[in-house]
Formats: structure tokens, C-alpha cells, sequence
């Protein structure tokens, strides 16, 4: 219970000024672009996949009609 | 004596996921973003496929334009790590003037004020002419930062040869000083010209050198609040024949948007010049020779306007 408690409150308070701050990774995008991201969302909200040459040599493919 | 026992270990780790995963989350709600559901594949640094959802790409462009948003202080620190160079592929210019218009409507310019003239060349009397784009050529050694009496203009440490028109008190030295007459002094009131849309950004930076003002000097300046945000100066993708090739010296890559060149062989192989080279003031801007020409000098003159044509009239033809 208290640690339910706990995670409540602590919730909370990263509501009120959340914000990842922490490390950023830089990112390709197919049509050449770096972008960068919070390690975090990444982390948690990004889907991983082995990816063989194969794959990235697709990927890189996409934007090229 | 307390001691941690597996279970409150996990307990903890599991609390402390939660609060991460939460604190993602509400960071994002604050942000008003949303999951869109569509998932966007991006390559990390280490070669793996990650898939994240449009609506975080989204998110990080903004921030990744706010963060690289032109700040007034800082027009004058150069990108870091770049070195910006151009070429111009002078067999391939047949005066189509979209660099020109595109260079006016970028910044805001009436049709009357040219900061990329193209000029019709004839080397001597054997010679065939040829239309010759020239703009500023942001020397290494300019000539104009050194005559400013108040330091409007300067270079910056990725090449460029800037102006801060909020400095400049209009003395002209730089005009006089710059051997290419790449410079012109705007007499007029600025004006938005017809047909363009207001300026975004009402603060002045010399990045961008809108709003104009007047009483200053002001010149081509490579475009770099467009290539801060990775995209090419507007003469270089506004020109239908790939006249124009830019690059980053320190990458060894130029591009003009259909090809992308290693600077080094393009300058070998077609036999790149610098023009009027025996001045020293080593122009960031390269030529290539009117060699293998794609159009012949005459389609130049179409669709110009009688003041235009009046330019060329003393150029023989022949």
C-alpha cells in the first residue's frame, strides 16, 4: 500500500514539471535527416528490431521512388 | 538491523519503472502529444531499425528548429564544423534568372536589387561568351571586414562573410573594398514586395538579413538560416541545370541537390578556378570553366526585359 502511495506521489510530482532531461541519442531518418531524441522516450516508447543490412539497405530505399 | 530482502528489491525496481514510464508519459502530455498510431523507422547510431511514432518525429523537429532557431546574438558564430564552399558550373548556366528571383524572394528583395547577378563574360575577342552567375564569394581574406569602421561586417568561422545591418552606419568602405562589387546599398525604405507573404520572424538577424533596412549595405550571405536547418541556399534548388553546387569544404561534399560530388575531384577533373584568384582574397566560390556548354549563349536573352537586355548590349555576340 505504501508503495502504491509512494508511486502515486511520486507521479504526481513529475506531472507538474515532467520533462526528460536526460541524455539525447541521434537518430537517421530514411530521407537523410539526424534528428535527435531523449534517450528515454526512446528507451520506452520506441519498438526495437534486429535489423540485418538487408533491412537498412529497405529502409534506406523507402524514400527513393 | 534493516536489510533489502528480494522482494522489497523488486518492489523498488518496479516502482521506479513506473515513475519513469509515467514521467515520459505526463512530460509528453504537457507537451499536448499524442500517439498517433503511425510508427516512423529510424536508424540509431548503431545501425539498428527502431520504429517511434510520427507524432514524437513531431515533437522533436520542433524542438530540433527551436533549438537551432536564429538568435540575434547569434548570427555571428559560424555553424561548427562546417566550412561552406560553392561552385558554379558555368557550362551549364543559360540565364534561365530563377537564382536570381528565388535569391529576391528569399530575402525580400525588389526586382530592382540583385545580390546574385548573372553577367554575360567574353574573355577576349576569340572567345565565345558565356553568362556568368556572380554573387558574394565570401573570400577567406575579405577585404570589406577589414575597411569596416564599426565591425557590421565579419566572417565567421564557417565561412560565411556576414553583415549586421543593425551596426552598419552605411559608410560604403565595404563596397569600395570588395574587389567584385558583389555589394549594394539599399536607398529605399524597405518594402514587402508584391506577392510575398509578411516576414515570420520580426526580429532582425544578420543569418537571415530581413527585415531590411534601410541605409545599409547588404549582399548575398549564402542563405544561412536555411542551411542551419540542413537545406541548401534557394539559388541552388531554384536553378533548373544544376548550376550551382554547395558544400562543406571539411566533408569534402558539394551538392547541387540532384548530384552529390566529393569537392576535391570536382575541382580537378573539370579544372576549378577562383575568380580573379591573383587578388589573394581566396573567395569561398569556385568556378568551373564554360567548357562542353549545354545551351547556346543566345537562349540567354529570352524572356528578359528590355532594361535587362540593355546590360549585355555592349557584349559582341560573335
Amino acid at each position: 500500500m505504501k508503495s502504491v502511495l509512494a508511486v502515486g506521489i511520486g507521479a504526481s510530482g513529475l506531472e507538474a514539471n515532467a520533462q526528460p532531461v536526460g541524455k539525447k541519442v541521434k537518430l537517421l531518418t530514411s530521407d537523410g535527416k539526424l534528428i535527435e531524441m531523449d534517450q528515454e522516450i526512446l528507451d520506452q516508447k520506441a519498438i526495437k528490431q534486429k535489423s540485418t543490412n538487408q533491412d537498412v539497405l529497405n529502409w534506406s530505399d523507402q524514400t527513393k521512388t | 538491523m534493516k536489510t533489502n530482502t528480494r522482494r522489497d528489491f523488486i518492489k523498488k525496481g518496479a516502482a521506479a519503472g513506473v515513475i519513469s514510464a509515467v514521467g515520459v508519459t505526463a512530460w509528453l502530455k504537457t507537451q499536448g502529444i499524442e500517439e498517433t498510431g503511425e510508427k516512423v523507422k529510424l536508424l540509431t547510431q548503431d545501425g539498428q531499425l527502431v520504429e517511434v511514432d510520427k507524432a514524437f518525429m513531431k515533437l522533436h523537429a520542433q524542438v530540433e528548429s527551436e533549438g537551432l532557431a536564429i538568435k540575434p546574438a547569434g548570427g555571428r558564430e559560424g555553424i561548427p564544423g562546417k566550412k561552406f564552399v560553392m561552385v558554379v558550373d558555368l557550362g551549364r548556366c543559360k540565364n534561365a534568372r530563377k537564382c536570381v528571383t528565388a535569391c529576391q524572394k528569399m530575402h525580400y528583395l525588389p526586382e530592382d536589387n540583385e545580390w546574385l547577378k548573372v553577367k554575360l563574360m567574353k574573355d577576349n575577342e576569340m572567345s565565345a561568351p558565356y553568362w556568368f552567375p556572380k554573387m558574394c564569394f565570401h573570400c577567406d581574406n575579405p577585404p570589406c571586414v577589414k575597411v569596416c569602421p564599426v565591425d557590421a561586417t565579419f566572417k565567421r568561422s564557417d565561412g560565411l562573410v556576414l553583415i549586421d545591418n543593425e551596426q552598419c552606419i552605411g559608410c560604403k568602405f565595404c563596397m569600395v573594398a570588395c574587389p567584385y562589387s558583389t555589394r549594394v546599398f539599399n536607398w529605399d525604405e524597405p518594402e514587402i514586395p508584391e506577392g510575398l507573404p509578411p516576414i515570420e520572424h520580426k526580429e532582425y538577424s544578420p543569418e537571415s538579413s530581413v527585415p531590411r533596412q534601410i541605409g545599409t549595405v547588404e549582399k548575398c550571405d549564402f542563405c544561412p538560416d536555411m542551411v542551419r536547418k540542413g537545406m541548401l541556399p534557394d539559388c541552388v534548388t531554384a536553378c533548373p541545370n544544376g548550376v550551382f553546387y554547395f558544400g562543406d569544404e571539411n566533408e569534402d561534399a558539394v551538392t547541387n541537390g540532384d548530384e552529390t560530388v566529393r569537392l576535391s575531384e570536382l575541382l580537378r577533373d573539370k579544372a576549378g578556378y577562383r575568380f580573379m584568384e591573383d587578388l589573394g582574397t581566396k573567395p569561398r566560390v569556385y568556378y568551373l570553366p564554360p567548357s562542353d556548354r549545354m545551351f547556346p549563349v543566345e537562349r540567354g536573352f529570352k524572356n528578359l526585359t528590355e532594361e535587362q537586355n540593355a546590360r549585355f548590349k555592349d557584349v559582341d555576340l560573335n
